[in-house]
């Protein structure tokens, strides 16, 4: 039988082994994860990799690309109007939609969370239904047809507040406001079912405890106990709320949008990729985007740490 | 004083054309076109309708004796080709009509009363579509109907089913035939079935005028008109002469899809792959194997097939294998003829149901079947499209909707499009007429629902649309106060009662086969079980693993090879191989691989897999000079291949002295006109963009619009401005953006003046806009006209399109100019290394050829209908196609103004900021010149960034 110290000491020989030796040992677990790990590294963590490098040269796909060093960036940087035109409606829409809609999201779902399961199923399925119909926002067009004859120009005309018929998408007033209301309207996606399901699964037990603790409303009650126990769920919301709001790319508005009012940086990356065929700049804008996206969830990883506290 | 002038001017103008919709207009206006003399190219619509004309000549006499008139002896004409005394075997007096012109004749009528016109003809090759012509009597339209009388060709399968080298059956070609034809002069829309004509005794003259197509007419027959017998007579007459109904013969079978004969190329062999117990049938591969599936859809299509070995004289069962499963909630007809002729009244209306399986349905009464006459040895069986119990709805319906539409005209003309809800308009005093018209429609509706139901034995879509409008007509017809309220719900319900109107005019059915069998013999069940469709089912799975769907008619891999990727749908690549199978690939050894794909060129050419030939390229001069497409002027014959085609229509795909595709199609706008419309406020159709700004006001003051598109993209109303006032988009070596030059901005000025000022729409839908009568002047890309055809069958007629209004120029003469848009059809630069640039350049030589573009459009049209009318760049081509005369040369004079814009390395950048100043012009009211050298700058920018970057000679200050 080993002694402590034996046991100790082979514990303090594994630190040292080679992962190969790691890898050996563990390979049933490697062997379950290695199908999602190989596509996984070719179709996500390669083409990442690749468009970084691509970020720092001409790229026009037909030849072979050349290292340009940091130009792409410079001129991304200090020469581009139109990419900080499309950074900045991108930081409007996502700073507007992102965090509304994230609390939009969890408000309902910690409402709905009261009410009995068989009318609650029923409640999520038609809060959940324009996320699985992604075309349900067609009726979005339908409303705000430019048309004397759309619902939203047809309504406003009867009512005999406008004599004229408002073309909605091509009026740099109400590209934004529009987007941004039918963006709120969609918000209740997968980070919603989350929600839902994280606050199922707290714990009972701890409510009791917390009121003995002396927990006096339901606010503190959301604040010491509930928001806790689901930062999982609370994460995994944010990560898809920020990579969707973010990332946003068409819209009704079309593109590039009448003076750019609707142009996101995903259209001006789309547009020097398919239209101008310059992938290496296009590459460049990908990196920033990536860059922006992981500040923005290191930001949002510290805000989950002040949760309860 | 001056304005005082002007505006006692205009409400002159206003009440005049008031005046004229509050008067009745349709019946006033033809008792008086009646009496008048009217000449031969008066306006259709000052003709009365059938409607009235039989109601004037209900109680004539019909004993009357048939009057038989050779073609061959006219007395007057225009136009005639040829007089022959021998055709096809056959001798007599035979007239040959050209395109153009008419043939009249005098002949003397025996007797006063009614009578059917036979036409006995024999088709001339033309432009591959129906025959038409208008027919006058003494020199005048006797109805307006009488305007458009269609004569069908005579089509084949011009071979047996074929299958290709993957196994799939290949659609035969479809062809004409020539032969001898009677045709009784009769309503296109099937609403009244044969025309009956009056005609008093005494000498008169007939006159048919070329609407479009020749045609060798062989004889007029004037005949009375004839009750067809009811089956009781028709079956004791037979039996009387002793016939019984056979006995123990082999029951014989005839597949739906292969006709012997019929009247439109349309009716070309469909497959059905939804149920194994079809015929003939394969798990896995294409087969041809119904007729229908959406071409059997229009009233008066036929089809014909011959019943080789009838085994003995009697009377025979048919039995049909159909599936209707278009129409829900009524019953499509048919027409059945025998040898010729219906046999007995209750052919003349065959119903089938509404179901999505298939059944079978034998010719009777549900009960008992109604057996038919076939002698021994060879018969014929003649199924034709028709409305059958639907025509008096959908004639009541029709006439409804067009009173309905003239009030709705008359309440707008007084309220505006979107009234003012706090106003009262006194309709009620104003037009006490259109809201007792209001519940004597709501009634009428009311009764044809009813009728409905009655047919189907159920409510549906079609019963449900009617409701709606029933309810808001009884509703304005009693608040009529209330009129005001409704005009926007009274536009929409019009619009839908008019798409109702063309949808229950939709008969489509389709038929696998028929079976002529003794009374007792069992026809094969028409459904499968859920076995056979299980292995159906997994069959055709399993088959898309080694199936290659997206390839047409299979692959070959010997000899020379090239492979061509089309962008297009399956319909038209399927035409596009049937040609390579069976001209292309036999004359040059060549052989075509095809493909539809829509992957872009530049990822193809990444990838390696680029094909020889690439139809429908978007971008060219970006991606050529790239390096990626092959300069075609590189061939000897290029400059050939470019005489084919308007000199402008190779630009766009130019650059620098190359050039790098041949387009194929082309689009440009022209204007559509509603004539009844403009009549009726007495305006002309504007010629110049003056004459349009005179009509404006008067439009806007009977809340009608002008319709003009505000796309710079796909329409090209700034272009058009651009153009006519001598501009140009770029520069004269293309390295900067003109529009900061005085004619740009003041074509800017100009065009955004009409939506700003004169409050033409932004946005709209033409079609409904323009069928409702709110839009009578429309400009738009001239393939609207077949939409119109098809979408509006209202308003036919009534409609006619010209060139776009004109800028006038300093000496006088009118710029008509409008932008042209074309295709593109390209050689990857790879097929240099592979090998394949001369054939390659061979096959996309032979497919601009005039003869292959008529032949692809002919074969299009035959496939899809007057819908899918091809519209061919090729100037030779354009001439084949099947427009009327004066269709054609309207065409060709707008084409001849027609201007492509050059594509230039960074012209992506110009449409989005020409859209840019007009909105900021139209939304904000900016001033567009500073935006316009705003704009320019930056355009500007782009270009000279691209031109860099292809180390190209920059535009310098």
């Amino acid at each position: 039988m080993p002694s402590l110290a034996l046991k100790r000491k082979a514990a303090k020989n594994e630190k040292k082994k080679p992962a190969a030796y790691l890898i050996k040992q563990n390979k049933v677990a490697y062997f379950f994860v290695a199908p999602y790990f190989i596509l996984f590294s070719i179709f996500t963590i390669l083409p990442v990799v690749i468009s970084i490098l691509f970020s720092f040269t001409y790229f026009n796909m037909l030849e072979w690309p050349t290292f340009i060093g940091l130009d792409n960036y410079i001129n991304l940087l200090f020469n581009d109007d139109l990419f900080l035109t499309s950074v900045k409606n991108t930081f409007v829409y996502a700073v507007l939609t992102g965090p509304l809609g994230y609390m939009i999201a969890f408000l309902v779902a910690w409402f709905i969370n009261e009410i009995t399961p068989k009318l609650r199923a029923i409640i999520i399925l038609l809060f959940y239904a324009p996320a699985i119909s992604g075309n349900a926002a067609f009726i979005w067009g339908l409303i705000f047809s430019s048309d004397s004859y759309g619902f939203a120009n047809g309504i406003l005309m009867y009512w005999g507040i406008i004599d004229e018929p408002i073309t909605w998408m091509q009026n740099t007033s109400y590209i934004m406001p529009i987007i941004v209301i039918v963006a709120l309207w969609g918000s209740l996606g997968t980070g919603f079912l989350s929600f839902v399901a994280g606050l199922q699964g707290c714990d009972r037990s701890l409510y009791e405890a917390a009121a003995v603790d002396g927990i006096k409303n339901r606010w503190q009650e959301l604040w010491y106990v509930t928001l806790p126990s689901m930062k999982p769920q609370l994460m995994f919301g944010a990560v898809l709320t920020i990579s969707g709001s973010l990332g946003i790319g068409a819209t009704m508005a079309g593109n590039p949008s009448v003076e750019y009012t609707a142009y996101f940086m995903q259209m001006h990356l789309s547009s020097y990729a398919t239209e101008r065929y310059e992938m290496g700049y296009a590459s460049a804008i990908a990196t920033i985007m990536f860059l922006i996206m992981i500040i923005c969830n290191k930001l949002f990883r510290k805000a989950l740490q002040k949760i309860g506290s | 004083m001056k304005k005082n002038r002007l505006t006692s001017a205009l409400l002159a103008i206003i009440m005049l054309s008031s005046a004229f919709f509050t008067a009745a207009p349709a019946a006033s206006a033809a008792e008086a076109a009646d009496e008048a003399e009217v000449k031969p190219a008066a306006s259709v619509f000052s003709a009365m309708s059938y409607l009235k004309y039989q109601e004037k000549y209900a109680g004539e006499n019909k004993d009357v004796e048939e009057i038989t008139v050779n073609g061959g002896d006219y007395t007057a004409s225009e136009g005639v080709d040829a007089v022959l005394t021998e055709l096809d075997g056959k001798t007599g007096s035979f007239v040959q009509q050209s395109n153009e012109g008419y043939v009249e004749y005098t002949f003397n009528a025996a007797k006063t009363g009614l009578y059917n016109i036979i036409m006995e003809y024999y088709t001339v090759e033309g432009n591959a579509t129906d025959i038409e012509r208008k027919i006058y009597i003494d020199g005048k339209l006797p109805f307006t109907e009488a305007g458009n009388i269609v004569i069908p060709r005579l089509w084949i399968n011009q071979t047996t089913i074929q299958q290709a080298a993957n196994g799939d059956d290949e659609t035969p070609k479809q062809v004409e035939t020539h032969r001898f034809e009677t045709v009784y002069l009769r309503d296109d829309a099937d609403f009244y079935g044969n025309f009956e004509f009056y005609l008093s005794e005494g000498t008169h003259t007939v006159r048919f005028e070329t609407v479009k197509e020749p045609l060798i007419i062989s004889k007029i027959m004037f005949v009375p008109v004839e009750e067809t017998v009811s089956y009781e007579e028709y079956y004791n007459k037979y039996t009387s002469e002793g016939y019984k109904a056979v006995e123990n013969v082999e029951p014989i079978k005839i597949q739906a899809e292969t006709p012997d004969l019929k009247s439109s190329a349309v009716l070309s062999p469909d497959y059905d792959r939804s149920t194994p117990n079809i015929e003939p049938y394969d798990g896995a591969k294409l087969r041809l194997n119904v007729l229908g599936e959406g071409s059997f859809s229009s009233v008066n299509m036929w089809t014909e097939y011959l019943i080789k070995d009838v085994p003995e004289s009697g009377f025979y069962k048919i039995t049909f294998k159909v599936k209707q499963n278009t129409a829900r909630g009524i019953n499509v007809s048919r027409r059945i003829y025998i040898n010729g002729e219906i046999p007995f009244k209750e052919a003349e209306n065959v119903e089938f149901k509404y179901s999505t399986k298939y059944y079978n349905q034998v010719l009777g009464n549900g009960e008992t079947p109604y057996l038919v006459y076939l002698e021994k040895g060879e018969n014929t069986i003649r199924i034709e499209s028709c409305l059958g119990a639907l025509a008096e709805v959908v004639r009541n319906v029709d006439d409804i909707l067009s009173s309905l539409n003239d009030a709705y005209r008359k309440i707008v003309v007084i309220t505006g499009t979107s009234p003012d809800v706090y106003r009262d308009y006194e309709l009620q005093e104003k037009l006490p007429e259109v809201v007792e018209l209001f519940g004597n429609q709501a009634a009428e509706l009311e009764r044809i629902r009813e009728l409905l139901i009655d047919v189907a034995g159920e409510k549906s879509q079609y019963t449900s649309q009617l409701e709606t409008m029933i309810r808001q007509l009884s509703r304005m017809n009693q608040k009529p106060h209330m009129i005001q309220d409704e005009v926007k719900a009274l536009y929409d319900n019009l619009a839908s009662l008019g798409t109702w109107v063309s949808d229950i005019q939709t008969v489509d059915m389709t038929m696998d086969y028929f079976i002529v069998s003794s009374v007792d013999a069992e026809a094969p069940k028409p459904t499968a079980g859920f076995l056979a469709t299980a292995k159906h089912e997994f069959i055709n799975f399993v088959a898309t693993f080694y199936n290659d769907y997206s390839s047409i008619g299979g692959v070959a891999e010997t000899g020379d090879v090239i492979t061509v990727w089309t962008s297009g749908g399956r319909d038209q690549a399927e035409v596009l191989k049937r040609m390579i199978n069976s001209e292309f690939t036999p004359a040059t050894g060549i052989n075509v691989n095809l493909k539809i794909s829509s992957v872009s060129i530049i990822n193809a050419l990444v990838s390696g897999i680029a094909p020889d030939v690439y139809f429908g390229c978007a971008d060219t001069v970006n991606i050529a000079l790239r390096g990626a497409l092959y300069d075609l002027t590189q061939f000897e014959d290029f400059d050939e291949v470019a005489s084919w085609y308007p000199e402008t229509a190779l630009v766009p795909n130019s650059f620098e002295g190359a050039t790098y595709g041949i387009p194929t199609t082309g689009a440009f706008e022209v204007m559509f006109y509603r004539a009844d419309i403009l009549e009726g406020l007495g305006l002309d159709v504007p010629k110049t963009w003056d004459d349009v700004y005179e009509i404006l006001p008067v439009l806007e003051r009977n809340n009608m619009t002008f319709g003009m598109s505000t796309d710079v993209s796909t329409a090209g109303s700034y272009a058009m401005y651009l153009y006519q006032n001598g501009g140009t988009y770029y520069n004269e070596d293309s390295t900067r953006a003109m529009f900061d030059s005085e004619i740009s901005i003041k074509a800017m000025e100009q065009w955004s003046e009409l939506y700003s000022n004169y409050g033409l729409p932004l946005s709209f839908d033409a079609k409904n806009r323009f069928r409702s009568g709110e839009m009578p002047l429309l400009i738009s890309d001239y393939t609207l006209f077949n939409t119109l055809t098809i979408f509006a069958p209202q308003i036919r007629g009534l409609w006619d399109w010209t060139l776009v209004p004109g800028t006038v120029k300093e000496d006088g003469t009118v710029d008509h100019s409008v932008m042209l848009s074309v295709n593109s059809n390209v050689i990857p630069s790879s097929a240099e290394k592979n090998g394949t640039l001369e054939n390659a350049w061979t096959f996309l030589k032979w497919f601009c050829d005039t003869d292959a573009q008529v032949e692809f459009a002919r074969e299009i049209e035959n496939l899809l209908g007057e819908s899918g009318r091809y519209n061919p760049v090729n100037l030779d081509a354009l001439a084949k196609m099947p427009w009327s005369t004066s269709q054609y040369k309207l065409l060709k004079e707008q084409l001849s103004w027609a201007q492509t814009v050059p594509q230039v390395p960074g012209s992506y950048y110009l449409n989005r900021y020409l859209d840019n100043s007009f909105r900021a012009i139209v939304n904000q009211g900016k001033e567009a010149r500073e935006l316009l050298i705003d704009n320019t700058k930056e355009i500007n920018k782009e270009i000279t960034r691209k031109r860099k970057e292809f180390k190209l000679t920059v535009y310098e200050e």
